[in-house]
């Protein structure tokens, strides 16, 4: 079929001029992600974003990837200090706030 | 270590209460972490080895933008840990715990990294880190026509969209942990406590006293840094992206 729809939602262009103008740019949207993601921005401004996004697949990608890095950096592996270094710590602790246990190792 | 150089004073908050002995009877009630500070000075060694669990690692990575090395560091933090030991009798809880913590933490840390003569280098980091910088690399955007400010080198989907996945891709996570690690500290010590630590907005501002509106600015720029090294990681950069 010579006019068979486009399997993606054909308004998903990303030509400016088949976009929902939404009076801002990329470059605009993307520096401003974070402010969008936390909730910062006034109503009107978040109307705006939100048109944008309905019909930019690259600014849409971007948004989900600051928001999964946003996540995923949560999640990463944590940093502990070292056995002995633990060690002294409660050690100390214990000295300075239950002198009478302070014998007490883990 | 020496413990009478600790000058960091105790920033205020919360609102004084108007019972000014935090250590009263009677003041649970104002200060929600009471219960936590009655343990720990009653000497619950279970309660401290939770609370240094709880923020070490974020200690550890936020120092490590102001020292030269992890050694160093790790002194650091043991020393803000012995300082916080030495403290907690003294602290009235007029901001909280962690707010208090990461005050000495960071106090500690400028003060090492000056004797490192580290500021030089400081100099250098907070210039890349202006905020009036874009984030985003602008190069990625159409510089004129009609496509002006529209991605000429649009973000490519990845096939990692969850933390989960992104987190079993062992080359995405040692990108993170790299990028996070090479951040300059004005960008590192927001992306800590915010997103690792999890610290609310005001109270990150309290801790690094800056306006909410740098706070932002910053931490937008620390997750696309990080945004920008998984890419590459992935697959899915280009050599014209992230060439800091």
């Amino acid at each position: 079929m010579a006019n068979a729809p486009e399997p993606e939602a054909p308004l998903m262009t990303d030509h400016p001029s088949r976009s929902i103008d939404s009076e801002l740019t990329c470059r605009e949207i993307a520096n401003g992600v974070t402010d969008f993601l936390e909730g910062r921005l006034s109503p009107g401004i978040n109307m705006k974003v939100r048109d944008h996004l309905a019909s930019c697949t690259g600014c849409r990608t971007y948004v989900r990837q600051i928001a999964l890095i946003k996540d995923t950096i949560a999640l990463l592996p944590s940093q502990f200090p070292s056995p002995i270094n633990r060690h002294r710590l409660r050690e100390h602790f214990m000295v300075r706030y239950a002198p009478s246990s302070s014998t007490n190792s883990f | 270590m020496n413990l009478a150089t600790t000058t960091y004073t105790e920033p205020f908050e919360r609102p004084l209460s108007p019972v000014t002995q935090p250590l009263c009877v009677g003041t649970v009630a104002t200060n929600p972490e009471e219960p936590l500070l009655a343990r720990l000075r009653r000497g619950d060694g279970g309660t401290f080895d939770k609370l240094v669990t709880k923020h070490h690692g974020a200690l550890i990575r936020m120092a490590m933008g102001y020292v030269a090395d992890r050694e160093v560091a790790e002194e650091v933090v043991q020393d803000t840990w012995i300082a916080v030991i030495e403290g907690l009798g003294r602290f009235e809880g007029r901001s909280s715990l962690r707010t208090w913590i990461f005050g000495i933490m960071i106090h500690k840390a400028k003060d090492r990294g000056v004797r490192e003569k580290r500021h030089v280098t400081f100099s250098a980091f907070d210039s890349k880190s202006d905020e009036n910088d874009e984030a985003v690399d602008p190069a990625r955007f159409h510089q004129s026509g009609e496509w002006a400010g529209h991605w000429a080198i649009p973000p490519q989907p990845w096939d990692e969209q969850t933390p989960e996945k992104l987190l079993a891709s062992q080359q995405a996570v040692s990108a993170m942990q790299r990028a996070i690690e090479a951040l300059p500290p004005t960008l590192k010590e927001v992306l800590i406590l915010r997103d690792v630590e999890g610290v609310e907005a005001k109270e990150a501002c309290h801790i690094l006293k800056i306006t909410e509106t740098n706070l932002y600015v910053r931490l937008h720029r620390a997750r696309e840094r990080v945004r920008v090294a998984v890419e590459k990681a992935l697959g899915c950069g280009t050599d014209r992206t992230g060439s800091e």
